[in-house]
């Protein structure tokens, strides 16, 4: 179904009609659109039916919202609770974010107190570390690894089986430690693996 | 736009001036726009209350930068009250819900003693909380147009466009609903067999 103005090529169809019932009921449609659409709906039943069918849908929905939210009420409590919500300065706390916030606050006060902890503990440990580490070796352990190679083969069965004896590397380490000392070498054992021999 | 009357005009002016007994004032005589605004938007009275307070602190913290000259005090009202009810902490409570989740089943509703309030309510609940909002403002607030694009902050081509569609998905519900009231309201009980 579809309407000519005027001689115009202003053709209304019945779906832009149906698009635009709404606004032509809530008088928002501009001047010339009213026109058309209100000769087409002379001569459209159905866009008629239509337009019927969305005003009794637009009352239905108004009535019963205004029904159904006029059932409801505040509570007699609510100013007092916005005076107290007031007065203390601080937003309402629903009881989620109440839980929420007493969780953080006990976090924060446990984190408040383990923190120097955990930092002592650290500090201490760093201490040990760094006091079993570079402890002075005690002149009469120091080992010349020369004099040593040359009375006896260091031992070496303190430290684990090299992973592949193939590798130059660890046979050079090894060759070392067993007293086949090749001077050359830039692997020199360690004053640890001495002293713990 | 309609203007604020001169009695709201003379609280504000005086709660402005931190006269507690106008702001009083001032939440009796809106206490229920709120109230009954924030339970359509949520669906919940429990929510509600407590978006109602949240309304009330947020106009008494901020009610010295309303200037009644640049609006009406209800616009300003619905504005605050919608942008809560749209904001993030009650994302979850605006989701849409199906309509078996709310009713438990759709069978509920072949009940030929079906509150026509209800349903409108639960077909408006089953919208995005954008289009429930611009219908609980149309057809519960009974705002113009041009109020509608000032509380919700939003074009008037989109404001057309938004209750176009609600309207339409809301027409499209409801004849469904009552398409299922009666076809079952012929049908034999199971005591009847």
């Amino acid at each position: 179904m579809f309407s000519l103005r005027n001689n115009e090529k202003q053709i209304m169809f019945c779906n832009e009609v149906k698009q635009l019932l709404a606004l032509y009921l809530h008088g928002e449609l501009a001047r010339s659109e009213r026109a058309l659409l209100a000769m087409h709906l002379t001569q459209c039943r159905a866009c008629q039916r239509e337009l019927d069918a969305i005003a009794n849908a637009e009352s239905v929905i108004s009535s019963s919202l205004k029904a159904y939210a006029n059932s409801v009420a505040p509570s007699k409590q609510a100013w007092l609770r916005l005076q107290t919500a007031i007065t203390d300065g601080s937003p309402r706390r629903s009881f989620s974010k109440a839980a929420l916030d007493a969780f953080a606050f006990g976090l924060s006060r446990v984190a408040s107190s383990a923190l120097p902890l955990l930092a002592l503990f650290v500090v201490a440990g760093a201490i040990v570390v760094s006091v079993l580490a570079y402890s002075p070796v005690s002149s009469d352990r120091v080992i010349d690894i020369r004099a040593a190679s040359a009375s006896k083969p260091l031992s070496i069965q303190h430290l684990a089986p090299p992973p592949d004896p193939d590798v130059n590397l660890f046979s050079s380490f090894f060759a070392q430690m067993s007293g086949e000392i090749d001077e050359a070498s830039p692997i020199q054992p360690c004053a640890a693996c001495i002293r713990f021999r | 736009m309609r203007p604020s009357d001169g009695e709201t005009l003379e609280w504000i002016r005086r709660a402005q001036a931190g006269d507690d007994e106008a702001f009083a004032s001032l939440f009796h005589k809106y206490k229920n726009l709120v109230f009954r605004t924030s339970f359509l938007m949520l669906g919940h009275q429990h929510d509600a209350e407590d978006l109602l307070q949240d309304v009330f602190l947020e106009v008494h913290r901020s009610l010295r930068q309303y200037q009644a000259d640049k609006g009406a005090f209800t616009t300003w009202l619905y504005r605050i009250t919608i942008n809560d009810c749209l904001n993030s902490k009650r994302k979850k409570l605006l989701s849409i819900v199906s309509f078996d989740e709310i009713t438990g089943s759709r069978e509920m509703f072949t009940d030929s003693n079906l509150d026509i309030d209800e349903s409108v309510q639960r077909a408006v609940n089953q919208l995005s909380p954008k289009l429930r909002a611009i219908v609980v403002l149309r057809y519960y607030a009974d705002l113009s147009y041009a109020e509608l694009t000032e509380v919700l902050d939003i074009p008037l081509g989109t404001v057309k466009s938004r209750l176009n569609q609600a309207l339409h998905l809301l027409k499209s519900e409801l004849s469904e609903q009552s398409e299922c009231v009666t076809r079952t309201a012929f049908l034999p009980r199971v005591s009847d067999v």
